[in-house]
């Protein structure tokens, strides 16, 4: 001790003598001058608005240098703080650190001790902050007066809100984006003390399909997956490092799976997705047959006895009718292939098999799920690379995923009168429901609609009622992600400043819902507002949290230490009991044969990107200028056609197409582009909003729009892969030189390295040799 | 350092020793192995650098300010024998070739010497500094840039940002105005602020390994960005450059096959300061 002690006052010395022997630093002169460390931000700032603590009113372009005579609590002028907290962007719910500066939060960065993301943060999340910060924030009630929205006081929406929402009314609707954590407590309380049992969860891109077949057969309907552990990875369509339920957490999985010894990665897809453009074989199968090559596979598993004794006899007899070459037809994958991916199967092991929405999205989605997870079963993934998940201390914490049917039953709910009064919370259903469904027309029929919004999306404008709430950087709440690598993940969210638009613009949506409640139900009048209600929650949950904080400090109370210790966290863990081994239950599956419809010779993949999601990310500018992982198109909608197909068709990169199925058609410009299967021709979703700011309203067009009226025949899901269309040309590529005029913008016209050692590629066995010496 | 100064040490500044004293030489390196091409990098330095987001028309102009960018291709280099595709296919099976791209602070970095007004020079921990101040917008820079890292302010484009976006302004790094080139910093102002934590906390001359990460670095997923010091015999990125054989001075890397290190451009003999892995395909697939 006392010679480190030492030790490390003579470094302490030898530095000074050096900072004399250099003269005065300009970093000890501004020492000496008080100003600290990198105080000069206070004065120097680049920006235009210093507003050093944003409670004082905020005015464009007008600075106010505040005296530091009587600072705010936290804020030290020049002094940055992180707060932790939870992303609200995806229902992934990644653990974030924000990083606070005179009040203002500056940039949000991944919550290292989070085992979501380990201190990491994809596009969405970093974006996060241009939502928070959007231009195009709802900051006034708005109320329907004569067929127009006008802005209220608050003090007049909370008269209207009451009038309309605190009372029972069976014929109350509620529909939310995917919830979890207490705003989904908060609003099981509100339709219960309401008496209305209609409580829907729509969200476009989890997969609910996937879901039910995980459910029906391993008994949890997103069982632990381990990457990580597999040798060989085989994907039939999920978008894992993309767009399938937690990016970043897979990818971080990912990143241990490329290590030596190197897992293999084959991804079986119609279009190539982010995941697919990383894996060490893409086999484009023809779309909607990718169950047929599932089935296929396992009929070649099912002749070796240590697979087949996996599954049921009566199974295994249903796989000796499978003929490998009519399927090799079917899917467009040659015979040979399919040969090669069996002796992949059988030689690494363990493996994991994944099933996605390209694969789930068609009428037979749920059949396909079920002999791609029939895969995991007869390999003996289950156990390995498949695990169980426990159930949940409190399940109305856990998320709710929604789906495609809950918002066709609410529809046809207000379609056929059940529903008088609708209330919509972080879904936009005008936007994303295909035109066949008619959300629109169903909406108007409901005699009252209140829409709690950040931004003035499609839904909102058609509303009655809008309130301005907070962004996720404003409010309290916690949320439980779609997916945790560990039971019993709960992420806390904290505000981590003041409202951007101060006290009387926004509020917290868990404050208004609460002021309802308290007007139905005396017993809320404990709480005096949301967090009140949260941090009150957390404290009586703590019995059963896992290591809850505990006094470290002298004079310290239980609770106090407790708050603070989770707050500095941004997460707790729940107490799971260990769940029993997965029990898979495997049926036999038959299959449809698809016939070529002729009249629309091509299939729609309405494919989601990570960066605009499935739209709700078309008003931030960082994300519009993110160029297209793939296309690189920035700032527009596209279709994507194979090169043979383009050829066919006399088209090339800008020409406009019109892309029409039965239920509607688009203007688009083309994108040729080799990561696609010659009957497919995807439109990336996103675009194609009619309100939602200055940066989305009138951008490109949304491939849903014009989705034809297919459901998976199990689950009642929306079959969002499986709408035909036709193409024709249009018009020519505009000016591509000055693009001046509106015409496609791609970041990158180079698709080859033309011999430039810009990215060199080396084998597996190579890398896995090299690595063990290193 | 003055114009002056710098003129009269030109002929030292490209002597291998010139920089061997100082503490300090920043560099990077990107496993291609790893990265997924996702743009969290890209992202990350948008928020924490403060780059103006410029509109469909100007990034049609050529006008996007992406200090990092991932570049696509769908083919190898020229022939590779040992990944190519056995069989032609009309489809890229091997998936997409990813690259991050961004100002690989070279040390024998072409921009510096057509710089009329010195603004583009070496620092002594081996950055390739823009001072913004200096800045005439020549853009002789950018012209003779291999790496085409270095972006032009040609319009202001801060006058048009709504309010209350300005409010996510980072304070610690400038804000550019029309003019002005400007590029990769490899987060100056973090390093800045280290070196000052490190100073303030006894540690001279020394920052400790894997407290000091740039915004890409940080957000990157899969964690195929390593950032640090390569006068540190300790830290991962020296490290990294050693087991994979890149060395600075030179312009053709003599090292045993199976290695993956290189950087791009190698024959130019810019000496980059940023090493790249191969990527990596499984053949058996």
């Amino acid at each position: 001790m006392d010679e480190n002690k030492s030790n490390s006052e003579n470094k302490q010395e030898s530095a000074n003598k050096q900072e004399l022997n250099s003269g005065w630093s300009r970093r000890g002169f501004l020492k000496v001058m008080g100003l600290g460390g990198a105080g000069s931000a206070l004065v120097l700032t680049g920006c235009g608005d210093t507003d050093i603590i944003n409670a004082v009113d905020i005015e464009v372009r007008k600075e106010k240098v505040l005296p530091n005579v009587d600072p705010q609590d936290f804020v030290r002028p020049g002094v940055e703080m992180y707060y932790a907290s939870t992303c609200r962007q995806c229902p992934a719910g990644c653990g974030v650190h924000a990083r606070i500066r005179e009040g203002r939060v500056l940039k949000l960065e991944g919550n290292p001790a989070s085992k979501i993301n380990h201190g990491r943060l994809c596009p969405m999340g970093q974006a996060g902050l241009q939502a928070h910060y959007n231009p195009d924030r709802l900051t006034k009630p708005l109320l329907r007066k004569g067929g127009k929205l006008v802005e209220i006081s608050w003090d007049q929406a909370e008269d209207v809100l009451i009038k309309h929402l605190a009372r029972k009314n069976a014929k109350l609707a509620w529909l939310s984006g995917a919830i979890s954590g207490h705003h989904a407590a908060l609003i099981d309380a509100y339709l219960a003390a309401a008496d209305s049992k209609n409580n829907y969860v729509f969200d476009t891109l989890p997969p609910t399909v996937g879901h039910a077949v995980n459910e029906e057969m391993f008994g949890a309907a997103m069982p632990r997956l381990d990457f990580d552990k597999a040798q060989l990875i085989v994907s039939f369509g999920a978008d894992f490092l993309g767009t399938w339920m937690s990016p970043v957490q897979f990818a971080a999985q990912y990143a241990n799976f490329r290590n030596a010894p190197r897992g293999t990665l084959v991804q079986i897809e119609p279009k190539m997705t982010l995941t697919g453009a990383n894996a060490d074989r893409w086999i484009p199968a023809r779309p909607g047959s990718e169950g047929h090559l599932a089935l296929a596979l396992a009929s070649l598993l099912a002749q070796s006895s240590e697979y087949a004794s996996r599954i049921p006899a009566s199974v295994v007899a249903s796989l000796k009718a499978v003929n490998i070459d009519e399927i090799a037809s079917l899917t467009d994958v040659p015979a040979e292939r399919i040969h090669k991916l069996h002796h992949l199967l059988t030689s690494r092991s363990p493996s994991l098999v994944l099933s996605g929405p390209s694969a789930e999205g068609v009428p037979h989605g749920t059949e396909t799920a079920r002999v791609i997870q029939m895969l995991n079963v007869m390999l003996g993934n289950v156990g390995k690379t498949i695990l169980p998940r426990g159930k949940s201390p409190f399940p109305n914490l856990m998320p709710r995923m929604g789906g495609w049917a809950e918002a066709k039953s609410m529809l046809d709910d207000l379609n056929s009168g059940k529903i008088d009064t609708a209330v919509v919370f972080g879904s936009n259903p005008l936007y994303q429901a295909p035109d066949f469904m008619q959300a629109e027309k169903a909406f108007a029929k409901a005699k009252f609609r209140v829409s709690f919004s950040m931004f003035p999306d499609e839904t909102s404008m058609a509303c009655d009622l809008v309130l301005p709430i907070h962004s996720y950087l404003e409010e309290w709440n916690t949320t439980a992600p779609a997916y945790a690598a560990e039971d019993g993940y709960l992420g806390i969210q904290q505000p981590v400043m003041n409202p951007v638009f101060g006290e009387g613009g926004t509020r917290a949506f868990g404050d208004v819902l609460l002021a309802v409640l308290k007007h139905m139900d005396t017993n809320y009048n404990q709480w005096d507002n949301y967090q009140a209600y949260v941090t009150n929650a957390l404290w009586t949950m703590r019995p059963a949290l896992v290591n809850p904080p505990k006094p470290s400090v002298p004079g310290q109370t239980e609770e106090e230490a407790f708050h603070q210790g989770v707050m500095a966290t941004g997460f707790v863990h729940m107490q799971v009991e260990k769940a029993p081994d997965i029990q898979a239950r495997v049926s036999a599956v038959s299959l449809p044969k698809e016939k070529q419809n002729t009249q629309y010779p091509f299939r729609l993949i309405p494919s989601a990107r990570l960066g605009l999601w499935d739209g709700r990310h078309a008003n931030l500018p960082w994300l519009q200028e993110l160029p297209d992982q793939l296309a690189e198109v920035v700032w527009d909608s596209w279709v994507e056609i194979h090169p043979k197909t383009a050829e066919k068709l006399g088209v090339i990169t800008g020409d406009v197409v019109n892309v029409a199925s039965a239920a509607g058609k688009v203007d688009v410009k083309v994108v040729v582009f080799p990561g696609i299967h010659k009957d497919a021709i995807a439109i990336p979703l996103g675009q194609g909003h009619t309100e939602y700011g200055r940066y989305a309203k009138g951008v490109g067009v949304n491939p849903f729009s014009i989705l034809t009226a297919k459901f998976d025949k199990n689950s009642g899901e929306l079959a969002t892969y499986a709408t035909d269309v036709k193409l024709t040309r249009v018009a020519d590529r505009g000016k591509l030189v000055t693009l001046k005029h509106g015409d496609l913008v791609l970041e990158s016209n180079t698709s080859r390295q033309a011999g430039r050692d810009l990215v060199k590629t080396t084998t597996a066995d190579k890398f896995d040799h090299s690595e063990k010496e290193a | 350092m003055a114009l002056k100064r710098m003129l009269e040490n030109w002929s030292r500044l490209r002597q291998h020793d010139y920089y061997a004293d100082e503490p300090y030489m920043w560099g990077m390196s990107i496993d291609l192995n790893k990265c997924t091409g996702c743009g969290a990098c890209v992202t990350a330095c948008y928020a924490e650098n403060n780059l103006p987001v410029v509109g469909k028309e100007h990034c049609g102009s050529g006008h996007s300010m992406h200090w990092m960018r991932i570049e696509r291709f769908w083919t190898e280099p020229e022939d590779n024998p040992d990944v190519d595709i056995e069989e032609a296919t009309d489809h890229p099976e091997r998936g997409a070739h990813y690259l991050p791209m961004m100002c690989q602070q070279c040390n024998h970095a072409p921009c510096e010497p057509v710089c009329p007004v010195a603004a583009t020079y070496h620092t002594p921990d081996a950055l390739n500094a823009q001072v913004y101040n200096r800045c005439v917008g020549s853009r002789y820079c950018g012209n003779n840039c291999p790496f085409k890292v270095r972006y032009f302010n040609f319009f202001d484009f801060w006058n048009e940002l709504p309010h209350p976006l300005e409010m996510q302004l980072n304070p610690d790094v400038t804000v550019r105005s029309k003019g002005i080139m400007e590029k990769c910093t490899f987060c100056v102002q973090r390093i800045r602020s280290a070196k000052d934590a490190a100073e303030d906390a006894g540690h001279h001359d020394h920052v400790e390994d894997g407290t000091l990460l740039t915004a890409c670095q940080q957000s990157c997923p899969t964690q195929a960005i390593v950032f640090g010091n390569l006068k540190d015999e300790d830290s991962k990125v020296k490290r990294g450059w050693e087991s994979h054989q890149v060395e600075l001075e030179h312009f053709e890397q003599d090292k045993s096959e199976d290695v993956r290190g290189y950087r791009v451009f190698e024959e130019l003999n810019v000496e980059p300061c940023v090493m790249y892995l191969d990527r990596v395909r499984d053949t058996e697939a």
